[in-house]
């Protein structure tokens, strides 16, 4: 019955209820916009920082993150590999193995960071077939390297040519060989691409004489978006604590690397607050209306006091026209908002002028970002956006329950 | 090597008093002939490992030195050249000479505890640091000489005290860092006969921060008569 009178109020002004509607519609689907946007650069991020960078998971010597010490490795690395491969929940496993060498060519003699990698597990997470500048990634045959771009600048070689590795082996022997250069790549990180040089697992085992062992596995879960304390990647730091067992450490990727946590936790609350801007400005247009449409039943509702209508039933009233025209606008907010998703999912935004790839914080991204659509986020800003509907009502509503009967009927309307 | 090692007591003291001088420079010459050759064994310790290796080298001054590993099998003909501030590395296995780059001078050379710019500075301790008699066999039972690096000297270290015995042999040297804590310390040990004169024939290189680690240098042969061809300090003859 209330709700009956509050839906025949709004039309008595079809056109004002229609723009202010409108103005919560555009605005809900700017807010949806924004998200599918935000999400989708979140997933960008994290595919980037995450899953392209320390995984989701890193399994490790316990003294291995601290000190990084040469002879801290994961042991019988075969075997483990094999059991964490089969767990349920394990995405995509690749070892890694890290040392530190001299790379000599003909002319130049360089410090560099060595990576043994698995060449094709390792390419399930970060794509350097794709980051080739020149040459190719590795097959997986012995005494193949690549060298960062700027590194195979200092060394001045050219694809097929020898370079020499020597370094100081775990077990204090002078490790050296040659190897062939096969390609150069830019990682994007421009640390890497100075001094680092990626070789075949096997061959890094071989110069330190290490023999079935790396000194970090890093897996992916099943989770897309891996957030902090994310419970589908802890439900793999379980299963992997059963598949490898008490001695080694098993830690997820925020206690890894808390700098990119706190960078993805901050652009959460980035889109709170933009939501709620942009809602409140919303907001008062809700408020305008609803004051107005008070102010001009001022007689009509002293009527409905005079006749005994109790003043928490004149602001249920308000408050009902107020949620009711939020309602309004939530549909075709939400198609609205659909349609500009879409689009950002099928065309994506360029985020630079001249479509190159851009670098932030030392990390190159493809300059186009696609749209990622969640359900919750949806009905999230279409509640929040309701709340705010009917917070901007309270005060027209409380405004019309407090008008004296007597005088009020006394005005024109 | 051990020329290389004991001139940072030898060539130390020009400046102070006269009879330290006189010790130091006895002590040289006793040490030091022009050109030297030794055959050496270093036995590493670390928390990590254990090895043992035995080379030969050769001195000319404190200028040149070359070294090249006789045993174990696997590393057998692996040389280092030093000339001047310069090192090389030879590597048998790919056949290649490596120049040692400035950045990597602080690492560890061979697996030891001494670096690579421990065989480059080592020589010229007297051009980096400035040496001041603070303890007599009178009372501390042996020369003892700190040496403070001059301003413009670019070394790792604070401070460096050496002892010296009152027969004129070096017995001991603590390396200090630059806030003034115990970085490492040398024991010279094994005092004896070696290629005709009286000397310790065995050092001992200890981390402060790592009680179980050394390295030691022991000299089983040492002659100062040997002629040394010309030439051996040359990139040419590191490969041989």
């Amino acid at each position: 019955m209330l709700i009956a009178m509050a839906w025949r109020n709004l039309w008595r002004h079809g056109r004002r209820t229609f723009i202010t509607a409108s103005a919560l519609a555009v605005s809900l689907a700017f807010v949806m916009a924004m998200l599918c946007f935000m999400d989708g650069m979140f997933r960008k991020m994290s595919e980037i920082m995450v899953d392209q960078a320390t995984g989701h998971l890193q399994i490790a010597h316990p003294n291995y993150a601290r000190a990084r010490t040469l002879a801290d490795t994961v042991p019988d690395l075969e075997q483990r590999l094999q059991t964490i491969l089969a767990q349920p929940g394990t995405r995509a496993a690749t070892p890694r193995m890290y040392g530190f060498a001299l790379l000599g060519s003909e002319e130049e003699t360089q410090g560099v960071q060595l990576q043994g990698v698995d060449p094709q597990r390792e390419g399930i997470f970060i794509p350097f077939q794709d980051r080739m500048v020149e040459g190719r990634w590795l097959s997986g045959q012995p005494r193949e390297i690549v060298l960062g771009e700027g590194l195979s600048r200092k060394l001045r070689v050219k694809l097929g040519e020898e370079v020499v590795a020597v370094t100081q082996a775990s077990d204090g022997s002078l490790g050296n060989e040659l190897y062939e250069v096969v390609g150069v790549l830019s990682s994007g990180s421009a640390m890497m691409d100075k001094s680092g040089a990626w070789l075949a697992l096997g061959d890094l085992q071989e110069l330190l004489v290490l023999p079935d062992q790396a000194h970090e596995l890093v897996l992916l879960s099943t989770s897309l978006e891996p957030r902090q304390g994310d419970p589908v990647v802890l439900a793999l730091a379980e299963a992997s604590r059963a598949s490898v067992g008490e001695e080694l450490a098993i830690r997820p990727w925020w206690e890894v690397s808390p700098a990119t946590a706190t960078m993805m936790g901050t652009s959460d609350s980035t889109a709170w607050i933009s939501m709620v801007i942009i809602f409140a400005v919303a907001g008062l247009g809700v408020l305008n209306t609803m004051l107005m449409s008070v102010f001009e039943r001022t007689r009509e509702l002293g009527v409905m006091g005079a006749l005994g209508t109790r003043p928490a039933r004149l602001v249920r009233l308000v408050l009902w026209e107020s949620l009711l025209l939020g309602l309004l606008a939530s549909g075709g907010g939400v198609v609205l908002g659909l349609f500009l998703d879409w689009l950002l999912i099928t065309y994506g935004l360029n985020m630079t002028a001249d479509g190159e790839r851009m670098s932030s914080m030392g990390v190159l991204f493809d300059p186009i970002v696609y749209g990622v659509v969640k359900v919750d986020r949806i009905i999230t800003s279409v509640a929040l956006m309701l709340v705010i509907a009917v917070l901007a009502a309270i005060w027209p509503a409380v405004r019309a329950a407090r008008l004296r009967p007597v005088e009020s009927m006394r005005v024109d309307a | 090597m051990k020329t290389l090692l004991l001139t940072l007591l030898l060539g130390t003291a020009q400046a102070a008093d006269p009879t330290l001088d006189q010790l130091l420079n006895a002590s040289d010459d006793v040490l030091r002939g022009d050109r030297s050759r030794a055959v050496v064994e270093m036995q590493v310790k670390t928390d990590r490992y254990e090895r043992s290796m035995k080379m030969e080298a050769w001195a000319e001054g404190t200028e040149n030195s070359l070294i090249r590993i006789v045993e174990p099998a696997k590393e057998a003909g692996v040389a280092t050249l030093k000339v001047g501030d310069n090192i090389w590395n030879y590597l048998p296995k790919v056949d290649r000479t490596m120049k040692i780059p400035a950045g990597m001078m602080g690492g560890s050379w061979m697996g030891s505890h001494f670096t690579n710019d421990d065989l480059v500075k080592e020589s010229r301790m007297s051009e980096d640091f400035d040496g001041t008699i603070v303890g007599r066999p009178e009372t501390e039972g042996e020369w003892v000489v700190e040496l403070i690096p001059k301003p413009t000297a670019a070394v790792v270290w604070g401070k460096v005290v050496a002892r010296v015995s009152k027969d004129l042999l070096p017995t001991r040297v603590e390396y200090y860092d630059e806030k003034g804590t115990l970085a490492r310390t040398m024991l010279f040990e094994e005092v004896g006969d070696l290629g005709g004169r009286v000397v310790p024939r065995s050092m001992v290189l200890k981390p402060a921060d790592k009680p179980d680690e050394y390295t030691r240098v022991r000299y089983l042969e040492l002659d100062f008569d040997s002629p040394i061809p010309d030439g051996t300090f040359t990139l040419q003859a590191l490969k041989r």
